[in-house]
């Protein structure tokens, strides 16, 4: 939402009283209707229709009417559509609430409390929002233990903190048979367990409607992709990272296959009139891995000054493969096991190696979010195979949330040597 | 780097204590614990990430300047983010030698436990194929009941301690030290000479201070040294370099699958805190406090080591009865630095 030209003013709304106003349900559906009046207005019709149903998402998180999940971001979102629990994932509101620069409060509180800046910003913005009652107390805690240590430490100490239940779905690093059957049964003990707790019964039908729009969702995600891929498309990182948050918590929801074909239809007809109108491409073509600073920051906008667009990020990749209704659970196990970040570095290797050549970049800017250790620790194999292949690197070192050390000069020498070098 | 003199043909590494020594050993090889390297850091960071917790760069670093002494290999298991990262590193640094990355479940479900058995069956496989020999499952069950007896008998010195202490906590520290890096039959003689001290010492000095418990991941004997010369009496360990990696035990059922037995032993042993039960289990600790009659904890957990860190803040927080100091800091060296010294001191006056 941020970039719009209503920002000022959502600014002053969400910031007067410390944000405060965030934690009612009536803010949400105020807001949801001023975006389907017009009155909040957005580049793409897509990233209307994205805010609208992020808006309705987050009125019904606040409105605690039925049974809520707090779920890790790469926890499978598939199950709580199936069974119509809200799920809520407090590493996407640190990123939410960074964008709208309301991170300062929740970090502070995390660290009055005694949390020290080691770990990853994410957590500790998440924590703070916990310990603030800022985000809405779950009936369940649910994680998986892929790519990120931390997110699963995380919600094992709030369960402990607030005894409530914690399901974990443990995600080996190998992707054979043993696992798939190894997740598929957990996933069903996590069913059992989400429908004792949260009262809602699993419809065989509703769990294959929601790997059915898990799949579509890929099917259109993959579509856009190839829309973005294109020498004259200018629907860069910056516009993508709205997106993030269906990426995160919208796969298996309804709603995400039809905004991303709704906006796979408008970069199409974009591409067309750049196309008619003589456009130019971008002077260099970057691939940003990892996730960009969500704070306020003015990184992508620079590159673009500089005539670089980063056409492609890491964390929009669709990297599942086709999921298949008639077997729902096996379908979501795959998808768990496929993820690019997970198990031995060979498979994100391969999975950077496919951006590169299906985007035909001319760079890549790797962001080393501090705290992150999944990210940052293979950093230097990255280096060293990027190098082999003949592809340019720069690594940055940033905090995605935490704006505290965020230096624009020194990102902006950084990033002027690295262009200098691509030319 | 210890224990060169040995029958066996070779090493293999490991770094985590839920790591099945008993299949490397009836594989003819010796399991044998990455520690501290004097030279540690030195070429490591390099290869691994400044924000990876410094046990692992350690170890890494232990490897690059020892590779070429004698046969080995490693076998890391996905304990953590950087643990992963270790057998990356290892596997592009050294491709030649053999390196295994086995999937360690988070908790202790019959799923788990089933998953974690053909994992282990897998890693045998691939280590007898390595070593171009046929799996003996007679040799790894003599293996199992070996390593049963020993780690019954540290578990005893360990139950002693319950009443007076007259054998320092440091040189426990240092026995289950060797026991994860010596090869059984040299730990044999080590262990009957402690056994032996033990034994005279209950007729012996007693150790008079403040009653400690320290815990922590890899924190080493040189922390316990320390606690011990500021006047502290280290009584109890939950390090995985202690007392949690060498002492546990599982009766095996009847007829029951080798490979499933190690998977029920070793996921029901007193968990890590990454570990889906590693949180809940702090509410056992109260017990533990109790029995070995504690003044005091000690938690130590190494500086990015997300999963300690976040139960440290817990542990805080949740222990009311019991004054808990919790030291944060790099790998433990020989060389403790000031701060730590002060902070140690300040506790144990503030609880003598």
């Amino acid at each position: 939402m941020k970039g719009s030209g209503t920002s000022g003013i959502i600014d002053k709304v969400i910031n007067g009283g410390d944000g405060r106003l965030l934690q009612y349900p009536f803010f949400y559906a105020v807001g949801r209707k001023a975006v389907r009046c017009g009155l909040i207005k957005f580049p793409y019709k897509a990233t209307t229709m994205l805010a609208e149903y992020g808006l309705g998402q987050m009125k019904e998180v606040y409105g605690q009417k039925k049974a809520l999940a707090w779920s890790t971001a790469f926890f499978p979102t598939e199950l709580f559509f199936a069974m119509g629990i809200v799920h809520f994932s407090p590493e996407v509101a640190a990123a939410m609430a960074a964008s709208f620069d309301l991170q300062s409060n929740l970090l502070n509180e995390a660290e009055k409390r005694g949390w020290g800046r080691d770990s990853c910003s994410f957590h500790r913005c998440a924590l703070g929002g916990s310990l603030l009652d800022f985000f809405p107390r779950p009936k369940v805690f649910c994680a998986a233990t892929h790519l990120c240590d931390g997110a699963v430490s995380l919600f094992n100490n709030l369960s402990s903190r607030y005894a409530l239940p914690l399901l974990l779905l443990d995600t080996p690093v190998k992707k054979d048979r043993a696992a798939l059957q190894y997740v598929v049964r957990q996933l069903e003990s996590i069913i059992t367990s989400l429908q004792e707790l949260s009262g809602e019964k699993m419809q065989h039908l509703k769990l294959q409607k929601a790997v059915l729009y898990a799949d579509q969702a890929r099917q259109q995600l993959a579509n856009v992709n190839r829309w973005r891929a294109h020498p004259l498309s200018a629907f860069g990182a910056r516009d993508a990272l709205a997106y993030l948050y269906l990426y995160f918590s919208g796969i298996g929801g309804k709603r995400t296959p039809e905004i991303y074909k709704t906006l796979a239809h408008e970069l199409k007809q974009n591409l067309e009139k750049a196309a008619t109108a003589g456009a130019t491409p971008p002077r260099y073509r970057l691939l940003w891995l990892h996730l960009p600073p969500l704070h306020r920051n003015n990184v992508l906008a620079y590159l673009e000054q500089k005539g670089a667009r980063v056409v492609f990020e890491e964390f929009s990749h669709a990297y599942w493969e086709p999921m298949d209704p008639e077997k729902p659970l096996e379908s979501i196990a795959r998808r768990m096991l496929d993820h690019f970040g997970h198990g031995c570095i060979g498979q994100r290797l391969q999975a950077v190696k496919t951006m590169v050549e299906q985007f035909d970049v001319d760079g890549v800017i790797h962001f080393s979010h501090w705290g992150c250790r999944q990210n940052c620790g293979s950093v230097n194999i990255i280096r060293d195979f990027l190098r082999r292949e003949g592809i340019p690197l720069l690594l940055l070192d940033g905090d995605c949330i935490d704006n505290r050390n965020y230096s624009p000069g020194q990102v902006h020498t950084r990033i002027d040597s690295f262009l200098e070098m691509l030319s | 780097m210890q224990g060169s003199s040995r029958e066996e043909t070779g090493i293999i590494y490991w770094l985590c204590s839920y790591t099945p020594v008993e299949i490397i050993a009836a594989c003819n090889l010796v399991p044998s614990r990455l520690l501290f390297s004097e030279t540690a850091g030195a070429g490591a960071d390099i290869h691994l990430h400044a924000t990876l917790c410094s046990y692992v760069r350690s170890a890494l670093a232990s490897l690059l300047n020892n590779s070429e002494r004698e046969p080995w290999g490693t076998v890391i298991l996905n304990s953590c983010n950087a643990a992963c990262h270790l057998h990356n590193a290892l596997s592009a640094l050294f491709p030649q030698k053999f390196h295994h990355l086995l999937d360690l479940p988070h908790h202790k479900s019959d799923q788990a436990v089933d998953f974690w058995a053909g994992e282990l069956c897998n890693f045998h496989k691939a280590l007898a194929r390595f070593q171009g020999i046929e799996i003996q499952t007679v040799k790894l069950l003599e293996k199992i009941a070996l390593y049963r007896e020993y780690r019954q008998r540290l578990a005893d010195l360990y139950f002693q301690r319950q009443g007076d202490v007259t054998v320092r906590g440091s040189e426990l520290l240092r026995l289950t030290e060797d026991f994860m890096q010596l090869p059984l039959e040299h730990f044999k003689t080590v262990l009957e000479l402690v056994e032996e001290r033990a034994a005279e010492g209950k007729r012996g000095r007693l150790l008079n201070g403040p009653r400690l418990l320290l815990m922590g991941s890899a924190a080493g004997r040189h922390l316990a040294v320390l606690l011990e010369d500021l006047g502290g009496v280290l009584v109890l360990d939950d390090l995985c370099l202690g007392r949690r990696g060498s002492c546990f035990d599982l009766e095996p059922a009847a007829g029951e699958d080798p490979y499933h037995y190690l998977a029920r032993l070793y996921l029901s042993r007193w968990p890590c805190a990454r570990m889906k039960d590693g949180f809940s289990n702090l509410t056992q600790l109260e017990k533990l406090l109790q029995d070995y009659r504690i003044d005091g904890v000690i938690l130590n957990t190494i500086k990015f080591c997300d999963t300690w860190y976040y139960l440290g803040q817990r542990l805080k927080e949740q222990n009311n009865h019991i004054p808990v100091l919790v030291l944060e800091g790099e790998y433990m060296t020989s060389d403790i630095c000031g701060q730590f010294r002060t902070r140690i001191a300040a506790f144990l006056e503030m609880i003598s």
